[in-house]
């Protein structure tokens, strides 16, 4: 009986994401005037797809086995979490007046994804991350008040420059091992990879440099320092990282300057790079190799890879239903793995879905951008937006070995505390933008191009 | 300002198209991929349902049950009414997998309109989830009477239908009873010396000894213009560049043309036309054979090997050409080869699964039904020189080495070969195919060590009287 619950619930799960998307569009619609009706009504209709996703899910978790009765721990864990997701959202509205909805209520679909499939995984891990959750959430709310005390932060190019390569060099000196790299710090009980924090230095130095006309030099410094960056984080064998902090830098660039040639000569360079670096380092073989074929060492490099192709290929579209997958069989499945998780017990049409969320995000990260009257505002909504998209292409091309898999985490789906404080940070950091562009329109400030 | 928000669109564009490659990828993966790759055995959801529901039946070719699941309190076993016959075949399920078993594992728990069946069970009337069905195109009598011959030897047996690629029969000796695989698992594992769990007739590689000849036959009849006359003096022993070669037993056979070279299986009439021709002629026929190259089936099968290179010496070359040398084949392989001789030349890609249907009995799928058949995997020869062997293989039985094999009645078309190995006895080989003029059946038999032909004589004789009763 309860199987067959379950079972249909994979209808549901699949009905609850598409009709989330489905007000996202007619969200967008209606604030293009494409569409009668109001855009705080599919808003507030996403919000109450994510309210009965929660309870439909945890009241599957919470069930045992014969007669009605419910595990008291686990809906007291989804009571609480569902309580800090209200507060988040209450905390939001009052602190980011004016910012995007469609952002926070993605986010928040994507943070409660996580906290269900967690909950299923290992119910400690989840329990963890509310923790994280709460952190991320506070530091968000921080943001604004903090942007706002510093005057002209867009002048602090040499300060991020510097601070930044020197926050990415600390492992070489203070650094434990990790998985056989050196690419973390370790301070009391935590350890703390660098280049997280460096990711938002990076992202403050870009805009600064590219706000203003730059002449071929100046061009040619940016790409060299860049160049560094990318290079320190491969010889901290941390490919993921590396990529995305490129292909950010590529893209901020691309949109400074528009420049086609510079693109190409960009992407030329990335892959004579990746061929050197594959020449040069063993580490990068060995990732490419089980790219290639996964297969021949089942047993060994190969292992994590094949779990998670098995996870989501053996359901079909709809998934095994929650709780009846096997997703604990892939190594490391809460921190690398979450879309295949994800995939097998929601199913794959899910997963989709998933990906939909995501360009949803992204989507209104560059309509902040477009909104933007100063070049380096806009540049940094680019930026951010760049770093998260290229982060989340990375992880889902990798969990389905389209492209080998770096293991940078999921944002806002995967167990961690720094990825989910980053990711918050990140998105604070963009909303901060819309918001004071909101504000800054509504006083009919007019501002300078630099 | 203005270009830096068409960049902007440009960039979220890039971000589309990069999560739309994402999901084809995925789609892929899921839709079309998934089908071969979840049935690996390191997929630990493989045992995921096989006893908590009545998985699916396995039928024969005219609908004898060769598997069902009988249910025991709540959980299922599973059942092979015909025993050892279907062991490597249908394979089992327990320890591990084999087999159709195997490869079909996810088809046969899956629950057709799940939703509805679990409703019926639970309001209605709690009967079984059951799985969907799978109909081998094997014939049980077939198949039985092809195992029974076998027993207490080693060897393996394939049977086809020519022009579709239908298997008709595939068994391997010694086999085991999978009703028991639980309580006999260890000792078939340790059984090294027979390796019982080996299905001889796909995975079996052994040297193909005088059978090959149809191959060696085919290079000549290419390459060389005036081969109906080119005769070579069979002394029993002949010498070439310092390297002997003996007809079998020494025996001479006198003045030999090709298809008296055929008819008595003369080793030096067939070392000296490749030696005339060139080595690399042979190559071009093996590998249009389908030598070293993979083609899809269902069950585990290896591919036959022909290793020749421009290093081999006269010796290697003429071993080659009468089937010794390095080259290792499987029966399964040598009865496509047969039946391509039957068929005009053409080889058919075989198949054991005809049908899926679901409990209900509807078909999900059906063998054909999305490509045009029959469905060729190669062209082997020219039509012409597929009549050409067909007529030399009706001499083998009529009146050559293959008499024992004469079935009243039926024109039968065959060739014997007696393979020399280093495991002891050489191999019996007989391969053939009947009626000669609208061919019904191929088969290649294999015995092991069992020193010559006759046992794979009787074996395919009684079969083919059996075939056509």
């Amino acid at each position: 009986m309860f199987e067959l619950i379950i079972r249909l619930s994979r209808y549901l799960f699949v009905f609850y994401i598409a009709y989330f998307l489905w007000q996202g569009v007619r969200y967008i619609a209606a604030e293009r005037g494409l569409f009668e009706g109001k855009s705080y009504g599919a808003a507030a209709k996403q919000r109450i797809v994510i309210i009965s996703m929660h309870i439909t899910a945890f009241l599957i978790l919470a069930y045992e086995p014969g007669g009605l009765s419910f595990n008291p721990a686990v809906l007291i864990y989804a009571a609480g979490s569902l309580l800090l997701l209200i507060c988040m959202h209450l905390g939001a509205s009052k602190l980011y007046k004016g910012s995007c909805t469609l952002i926070w209520n993605g986010v928040y679909f994507l943070l409660d994804t996580g906290l269900i499939m967690l909950w299923r995984l290992s119910p400690s891990l989840a329990q963890r991350q509310l923790i994280w959750f709460f952190v991320g959430a506070f530091a968000m709310f921080l943001v604004p008040p903090v942007l706002k005390i510093i005057p002209k932060f867009e002048k602090l190019e040499i300060l991020y420059l510097t601070v930044g390569l020197g926050l990415l060099c600390t492992p070489f000196i203070l650094g434990v091992p990790e998985y056989g790299a050196l690419r973390s710090i370790r301070i009391g009980t935590m350890s703390l990879q660098p280049s997280e924090i460096v990711k938002f230095l990076f992202v403050f130095y870009l805009a600064s440099a590219f706000r203003k006309k730059m002449g071929i030099w100046h061009i040619i410094t940016l790409c060299g320092v860049s160049a560094l960056y990318v290079f320190i984080l491969v010889l901290q064998t941390d490919l993921g990282s590396a990529l995305i902090f490129f292909m950010t830098f590529m893209v901020v660039m691309y949109v400074s300057t528009g420049s086609n040639i510079l693109f190409l000569l960009g992407m030329g360079a990335m892959s004579a790079a990746s061929y050197l670096a594959y020449n040069i380092f063993r580490h990068v073989r060995v990732r490419v190799a089980i790219w290639q074929d996964p297969w021949v060492d089942v047993h060994g490099i190969g292992h994590q890879i094949v779990q998670s192709l098995f996870a989501i290929a053996t359901w079909g579209l709809l998934g095994s239903g929650l709780t009846l997958g096997m997703p604990n069989h892939v190594p490391v499945v809460a921190r690398d793995m979450m879309f295949a998780a994800i995939c097998e017990e929601l199913g794959s049409l899910f997963g989709i879905g998933i990906i939909g969320v995501y360009i949803m995000i992204f989507y209104r990260g560059a309509h902040i951008a477009l909104r933007c009257k100063r070049k380096y505002y806009s540049l940094l909504a680019v930026g951010f937006t760049a770093m998260m998209a290229f982060q989340t292409f990375l992880i889902l091309g990798g969990t389905i070995n389209l492209i080998p898999l770096s293991g940078v985490t999921m944002p806002f789906v995967s167990y961690g505390g720094s990825s989910v404080l980053v990711s918050s940070l990140m998105i604070g950091i963009v909303q901060w933008i819309f918001m004071y562009y909101s504000q800054t329109q509504a006083q009919g400030e007019e501002e300078e191009y630099a | 300002m203005h270009d830096m928000k068409k960049n902007i669109r440009r960039i979220f564009w890039l971000y589309f198209v990069m999560f739309l490659v994402v999901v084809v990828y995925l789609g892929n993966l899921i839709l079309i991929e998934s089908a071969t790759m979840i049935n690996s055995t390191f997929n630990p959801r493989l045992n995921r349902n096989n006893f908590t529901i009545k998985r699916g039946y396995i039928f024969d070719a005219h609908g004898n049950i060769l598997a069902e699941s009988v249910r025991s309190g709540d959980i299922y076993s599973r059942v092979y009414p015909y025993g050892n016959d279907f062991a490597h075949t249908v394979g089992f399920i327990g320890i591990t997998k084999s087999g159709v078993e195997a490869r079909h594992n996810f088809t046969l728990d899956n629950l057709d309109f799940e939703i509805i069946q679990r409703i019926r069970r639970e309001f209605i009337d709690g009967s079984s989830l059951q799985g969907d069905n799978i109909h081998l195109t094997i014939e049980q009598p077939m198949q039985s009477l092809a195992a029974e011959s076998l027993r207490g030897i080693r060897g393996g047996i394939a049977a086809i239908e020519p022009q579709t690629g239908r298997i008709i029969a595939m068994v391997s000796s010694p086999d085991f009873d999978p009703n028991n695989i639980g309580g006999i698992w260890g000792d078939l594992v340790a059984d090294e010396e027979n390796s019982p769990l080996l299905n001889r007739a796909a995975q079996g590689l052994y040297p193909p000894g005088s059978i090959f000849k149809l191959i060696t036959a085919d290079a000549i009849m290419n390459h060389m213009d005036n081969y109906e006359d080119f005769h070579v003096e069979c002394a029993g022993t002949a010498h070439f560049n310092g390297e002997s070669l003996r007809c079998f037993d020494a025996r001479a056979h006198g003045n030999m043309n090709l298809s008296d070279a055929m008819k008595y299986s003369c080793n030096i009439f067939f070392a000296a036309a490749i030696i005339e021709i060139g080595y690399d002629k042979l190559m071009e026929s093996a590998e249009r054979m389908g030598f070293n190259t993979p083609h899809p089936f269902d069950l585990e099968f290896v591919i036959s090997r022909f290793n020749m290179d421009e290093n081999a010496d006269i010796g290697e070359i003429m071993q080659t050409s009468i089937g010794q040398g390095r080259t290792l084949v499987t029966p399964l392989h040598m009865a496509l080869v047969t039946a391509a001789v039957a068929n005009d030349g053409i080889m058919m890609e075989p198949y054991i699964v005809e049908r899926i249907t679901s409990h209900t009995g509807r078909v999900k799928w059906e063998y054909g039904r999305r490509q045009t058949l029959p469905r060729p995997s190669q062209i082997f020869t020219s039509q012409s020189n597929a009549d050409k062997i067909k007529e030399m293989m009706v001499e083998v039985v009529a009146g050559g080495t293959g008499t024992a094999a004469r079935v009243a009645g039926i024109t039968v078309a065959g060739k014997t070969g007696t393979a020399e190995n280093p495991a002891g006895d050489a191999h019996g080989w007989f391969i053939a195919f009947a009626p000669a003029e609208n061919p019904k059946i191929a088969l290649a038999v294999l015995t092991e060590n069992t020193g010559g032909t006759r046992r794979a004589l009787e074996i395919a004789r009684n079969m083919l009287e059996a075939y056509f009763e």
